[in-house]
């Protein structure tokens, strides 16, 4: 008999990955520490757009080879089975969130990552993203900003 | 006990469904109907391999270890929200 283990799924933002990786953010450690809970607690599902993301970010901003190691353990943390192309079905099923809790059209990929795989959603963005839709009674995942997140 | 006949069922839907009978080491279809069932309940957990979680934590840990080259690189501002805020807006 093979082993397995059930797990939660997790949706982090890509804020979460790139300030978990610079020491001087607010919440790098909070970030690191959530990132750690992966995956023993919790399976990642992101949308591809997280790649262009944090790569673009950190190749921008600390060199490429740091991106392209990156992007190296993106692909060995998320699991194929959970990363969600972002092609035209799947921004046809997200932009529509834009005008349900009037939020960006990068943030609705994230969150319409959470909602289809109903996994708990992480973001930084308290003002634009996690303010405007933890507490709505239409959403039926957990959104949290890091700071508040159970560890 | 119920019985069910299930007619028109895809080629596709069943092969995967003979595929999650195996990795869920269900003898029958109708343990895998209950196992599934039970899953959707608690918030849709998914099942993988040992080896495939083994991979994950090599990832994060080889993904944390890039810490050092990149605070030494980046330090200070912009933070890392306003310059995710300044890509997806343009602010």
């Amino acid at each position: 008999m093979s082993e397995q283990q059930v797990k939660r799924i997790l949706t982090l933002d890509s804020n979460v990955f790139i300030s978990a990786l610079k020491s001087d953010e607010p919440y790098s450690r909070k970030c690191a520490q959530i990132i750690e809970l992966v995956p023993n607690r919790f399976l990642l599902a992101e949308p591809s757009v997280v790649y262009q993301e944090v790569c673009g970010t950190l190749a921008r901003r600390a060199g490429s080879s740091a991106a392209q190691a990156a992007r190296e353990q993106l692909d060995r943390m998320i699991d194929s089975k959970l990363l969600s192309t972002c092609d035209k079905d799947f921004c046809l099923a997200s932009y529509p969130l834009c005008s349900q809790f009037k939020i960006y059209a990068i943030d609705a990929l994230y969150l319409w990552t959470a909602i289809s795989t109903r996994s708990t959603f992480v973001s930084l963005d308290r003002e634009d993203l996690t303010e405007k839709v933890e507490s709505n009674p239409q959403l039926e995942i957990e959104v949290y900003h890091v700071s508040d997140f159970p560890l | 006990m119920a019985t069910i006949l299930v007619k028109g069922l895809p080629d596709g839907t069943l092969k995967q469904l003979k595929k999650l009978k195996v990795e869920l080491d269900c003898k029958t279809w109708a343990e895998l109907f209950e196992k599934l069932a039970e899953s959707e309940g608690q918030r849709k957990p998914l099942v993988f391999q040992k080896e495939d979680l083994q991979e994950m934590k090599r990832g994060v840990k080889g993904f944390l270890a890039l810490r050092g080259e990149v605070s030494k690189n980046w330090t200070g501002p912009p933070t890392v929200l306003a310059e995710i805020r300044k890509s997806r807006r343009h602010e």
